[in-house]
């Protein structure tokens, strides 16, 4: 059972303060100091604690800024001494608007603090708690940040998934190159291809073939092979050779490059190919203080027949994932990072992420297009391009 | 100055005054008294001395028994808390469990009297009692069950007028404390040992 001590007028019964406290109480003659023994303090226990109203109350605690994942809920702590009530308040930001929304939050009078489960509407918000002490004298923690991690994906011929959650669908032109998302220091790349399905009928549809990344003055090419040639990572224009399973290629700074070889058999779709199946067979990890990228090399190919994995195995794509690693991030371009600008704009508007918002991918399908070939995998000559610009939208 | 108790290798309660100025050794010593409660300035001091109340007044540097009242038949369990003014106006006596007894001090007389429709049907863990008001009202505020009732007892020339004043709601009523000059109370619940020393405790022990 939770203990409490109200002060309160004796005329009246009003309550003028609730201390989180009980025990054994003692006031003093100006009803300033509240004595309070708790349990167990005259069983040789327990603490006892004065509540001063002529001063502040003192945060012992501050909340910590937390990452949760989608749909979790998320808990802020925060303690004070002398205090007698708490309000817990938050503050989101409005990127499109530069306003600030917030305020205190309905209910949240306790010093631990439990969000609803998560929403991308969520990501940005900062937490503070206020502890007021009895004679009205207030004390706030620092503002904890709740980040929630969300991704943005493209697999298969590819499907996309925004980082708000909802597919997008976006048919480029085979053999050209596509920007994904682009900012002031990173773009990302994708070369959309054919692959080879047999030796006379190409698989349909297009699948992403090659990527390339570009950090500040740094450059990752991965290029996801062919039915004749396995994968192979490019940095800063030289091949990266790996003879470990693991190997960290590059760290420079804040980016850090990754790979792993490995063979994880998964059930994909068939594409219309009943033997179909795909197996993941490496992945490279790029990382900068903004996203992390995890490209997933990916073979498909197995014979059902006679149970084996056709060799030379004869198709070869990637599929990609994309994670924010922030909740600043200021809005980026790009085929993908224009959903993150979709999350926003329903945030701001009101609706709730994950029903069906009226937003679509700006512009036309030329105005992402980077060039053509392998060649432009790490172009800039697009419509939308805002690598290397100095605005940060 | 202030009182304490302590029980001696035979478990024999007795009350202990002290300086506050000066703590090291006792002023006065009361035998067989438990429960002192004392007046601001020292001069009336309350015990429980088994099934009665004894008032003690300061004299010439020591404690002189003045009156003895007799602690209501109708409790079946002992005296539990005792609490006096400041200023010596009025005390309260409560088992804790089930009864509790107000008086105010009548000046006609030097006695304490007890107030009409006494006792009260109700126990309190804990009792504090403010002093009296230019107009003639001691508040009295107890840690009762289920809630804390703020009684004000208005003495005027001995004729004693007892009302509630307040009421603050509560769930397990343990402790309260009251500003000197009456306008503030302090009360807490829900004091997690409770069932060791109130109404629980008792309650079952009654109605078993």
């Amino acid at each position: 059972m939770a203990s409490t001590t109200i002060v309160a007028s004796a005329t009246t019964g009003t309550t003028i303060a609730t201390i989180a406290e009980g025990g054994l109480v003692a006031i003093s003659s100006d009803a300033a100091t509240v004595f309070v023994g708790e349990p167990n303090f005259s069983m040789g226990a327990g603490r006892a604690v004065w509540y001063d109203s002529n001063v502040a109350p003192i945060v012992t605690l501050q909340p910590m800024s937390v990452s949760v994942s989608l749909g979790s809920t998320a808990t802020f702590t925060a303690a004070a001494t002398g205090y007698a009530t708490v309000q817990w308040s938050f503050t989101g930001s409005s990127t499109r608007r530069r306003s600030v929304l917030g305020g205190a939050i309905l209910g949240a009078t306790l010093p631990s603090f439990t969000t609803n489960p998560t929403t991308l509407a969520f990501n940005g918000n900062t937490y503070s708690a206020t502890f007021t002490s009895a004679a009205g004298l207030t004390t706030t923690t620092s503002a904890a940040m709740l980040t929630v991690t969300s991704s943005a994906s493209a697999s298969g011929d590819p499907h996309l998934v925004g980082f708000d959650g909802q597919q997008y669908d976006f048919v480029g032109e085979l053999g050209s190159v596509y920007n994904f998302l682009t900012d002031s220091e990173v773009q990302f790349n994708a070369l959309l291809g054919s692959v080879r399905a047999t030796e006379h009928l190409n698989l349909p549809g297009e699948f992403i073939t090659a990527i390339g990344i570009k950090f500040r003055n740094h450059s990752v090419v991965i290029d996801g092979g062919s039915h004749r040639r396995a994968g192979s990572v490019t940095i800063d224009h030289r091949p990266a050779d790996q003879q470990n399973h693991h190997a960290v290629l590059m760290v420079d700074g804040e980016l850090r490059v990754e790979r792993e070889v490995f063979v994880d058999a998964m059930s994909g779709e068939d594409f219309g190919l009943p033997d179909a199946k795909q197996r993941i067979v490496g992945r490279v990890i790029v990382t900068t203080p903004s996203y992390s990228f995890s490209i997933f090399m990916v073979e498909e190919g197995f014979d059902e027949v006679d149970k084996r994995w056709i060799t030379p195995v004869p198709r070869r794509f990637l599929d990609l994932s994309v994670r924010l690693e922030r909740a600043d991030i200021a809005t980026p371009h790009g085929v993908l990072g224009q959903s993150l600008h979709a999350m926003r704009d329903r945030k701001e508007r009101g609706v709730p992420i994950g029903e069906a918002g009226s937003f679509s991918i700006e512009g036309r399908t030329k105005d992402y297009r980077v060039g053509r070939g392998a060649e432009s995998l790490l172009g800039d000559s697009f419509v939308f391009n805002r690598f290397g610009s100095k605005s940060r939208k | 100055m202030f009182a304490v108790s302590c029980f001696d290798p035979s478990s024999v309660y007795h009350t202990f005054v002290y300086r506050t100025s000066s703590p090291s050794a006792p002023v006065a010593m009361i035998a067989s008294a438990n429960l002192p409660a004392i007046s601001a300035d020292g001069s009336t001091l309350a015990v429980a001395s088994g099934m009665s109340i004894a008032i003690y007044q300061l004299s010439m540097g020591s404690y002189t028994l003045k009156q003895t009242l007799a602690w209501t038949s109708l409790s079946s369990t002992g005296i539990g808390t005792i609490t006096i003014a400041p200023d010596a106006s009025a005390f309260a006596v409560s088992d804790q469990v089930s009864f509790t007894e107000l008086y105010g001090w009548d000046s006609s007389t030097s006695q304490f009297v007890l107030a009409p429709s006494m006792p009260l049907s109700v126990g309190c863990t804990n009792l504090a009692a403010s002093s009296q008001s230019s107009s003639g009202a001691t508040a009295i505020v107890c840690s009762g069950f289920p809630s804390f009732p703020i009684y004000s007892l208005v003495n005027t020339m001995g004729s004693l007028l007892l009302s509630t004043q307040a009421t603050i709601s509560g769930s397990v009523p343990y402790a309260a404390a009251i500003t000197p000059d009456g306008p503030t109370v302090a009360v807490s619940d829900g004091f997690d040992n409770h069932r060791r020393f109130g109404h629980h405790w008792y309650y079952d022990r009654n109605h078993r």
